[in-house]
C-alpha cells in the first residue's frame, strides 16, 4: 500500500470532518438553537478535553497518576488567583515534569 | 499583517508551542523508528494535521491495516472536529480568503485558543486568528521534522513536557468558569465525560460524550 496515498486520503477524511458544520450552514445563517449550542459547546468540550488528557491516569496501578492530579490542582489554584495563562502553564508544566521525573518515578 | 499582531499571536500560542514542538518531535521520532522517511513526517503534519490520528496512523501502517479500516478509524478518531466548527461558523464566514485554511487547521488546541478569545477585542481581528492557526501548525510541522532528524537522541529529559497541553485546557476551563454565569455546559461536559468513560472506556469515550453533551444541551435549550 502506498503510504503517500494513505496520508492523502486520511487528510481528506479529516478536512471533510472539519468542514461539515460549514457546509451545513453554508449561507452563514445559523438558527437560534444552533447559535446557542455553539455558545455552550466550548465549555463542555474543554472539560471533555481535560478528561481526555488524563483518561489513562490510574492511581491504583501507578503512582504517576498523582503527578497529574497534583499538577492539575496547582494549575487551577495558580490560574484562579494569577489569571496569567502563560505563567500558569509554565509553572504547571515545570511542577509536573519535576513530579514525574524525580518523585513519582 | 503587522508586527503587533504577530507578537500578540505568538504570545498567545506559546503554550501550544511547548506542547506541539515536543509532541511533534515524538511523532517525528515514531516515523523514523517505524522505518519511514522524513517526508512522511512532513506530509502527515502538513496535510493531516491531527495529532492523535497521526500517531494512530503509524500504528496502523505498522500492523498493515487495510485502507478501508484506516479510513473508518480516521472518521471515528477525528469526528469530534465536526462539532468544533459549530461555534465558529459565523466568525469564520467573515475570514474571506483565509476561511479554508482556518477550517483546515482547526485542531483541538487551535479551537481552544480561538474560543478563549471570544468576547475580547482580538477575537474580531482576522489576522490574529489566522496567525494563531498558522503558527500552531508551523510548530507542529517543525517538531515533526526535528524528531525525524534527531531520531531518539534528545539532549535533555523532556518527559512530561506535553503536560503543557493539559495545563492549557485546564486554564481555559478556569477562565470559562469564572467568566460565565451559566455553568450548566461545564457540568454537562463533566457528567457525560465520566458516564461515557465508564461505559466506553478510555480509548473510545470522547465521541459518545460529545454526542451526549450536544443532546443534553439541545434538550435544555428547547426548554428555555
Amino acid at each position: 500500500m502506498n503510504v503517500y496515498l494513505v496520508i492523502f486520503l486520511v487528510a481528506l477524511v479529516t478536512i471533510t470532518l472539519r468542514y461539515i458544520p460549514f457546509l451545513i450552514f453554508k449561507d452563514g445563517k445559523v438558527s437560534k438553537e444552533i447559535s446557542k449550542l455553539g455558545e455552550d459547546l466550548p465549555m463542555a468540550i474543554m472539560i471533555l478535553l481535560v478528561i481526555y488528557c488524563i483518561k489513562d491516569v490510574n492511581i491504583i496501578k501507578s503512582y504517576q497518576g498523582f503527578a497529574d492530579i497534583i499538577a492539575i490542582l496547582v494549575v487551577i489554584i495558580i490560574h484562579y488567583y494569577k489569571k496569567n495563562i502563560l505563567f500558569t502553564i509554565l509553572v504547571g508544566t515545570v511542577v509536573y515534569m519535576v513530579l514525574i521525573q524525580y518523585i513519582f518515578i | 499583517m503587522n508586527i503587533v499582531n504577530f507578537k500578540k499571536a505568538f504570545v498567545l500560542t506559546i503554550p501550544v508551542f511547548l506542547g506541539y514542538i515536543f509532541l511533534g518531535m515524538a511523532f517525528g521520532i515514531l516515523v523514523v523508528t517505524n522505518g519511514f522517511s522524513i517526508d512522511v513526517s512532513f506530509l502527515s503534519s502538513s496535510l493531516i494535521y491531527a495529532g492523535s490520528m497521526q500517531f494512530a496512523l503509524m500504528a496502523f501502517l505498522k500492523e498493515n491495516a487495510s485502507l478501508i479500516s484506516i479510513l473508518v478509524m480516521t472518521f471515528f478518531i477525528n469526528s469530534r472536529h465536526m462539532f468544533y466548527g459549530l461555534s465558529l461558523v459565523e466568525r469564520y464566514n467573515n475570514m474571506g480568503k483565509l476561511k479554508p485554511y482556518m477550517i483546515f487547521s482547526l485542531t483541538d488546541e487551535t479551537y481552544a485558543l480561538i474560543c478563549s478569545l471570544k468576547g475580547k477585542k482580538d477575537y474580531e481581528n482576522n489576522s490574529i486568528l489566522f496567525l494563531i492557526s498558522l503558527l500552531n501548525q508551523i510548530y507542529w510541522v517543525i517538531g515533526g521534522l526535528i524528531g525525524s532528524i534527531v531520531g531518539s537522541v534528545i539532549p535533555f529529559n523532556a518527559t512530561g513536557i506535553d503536560f503543557a497541553m493539559t495545563a492549557l485546557f485546564v486554564s481555559i476551563v478556569v477562565d470559562q468558569y469564572r467568566n460565565s454565569e451559566d455553568h450548566f455546559p461545564f457540568y454537562v461536559g463533566i457528567l457525560s465525560g465520566i458516564i461515557c468513560l465508564i461505559i466506553f472506556k478510555a480509548n473510545n469515550f470522547l465521541l459518545p460524550s460529545l454526542i451526549l453533551s450536544v443532546l443534553i444541551l439541545i434538550i435544555r435549550n428547547k426548554k428555555l
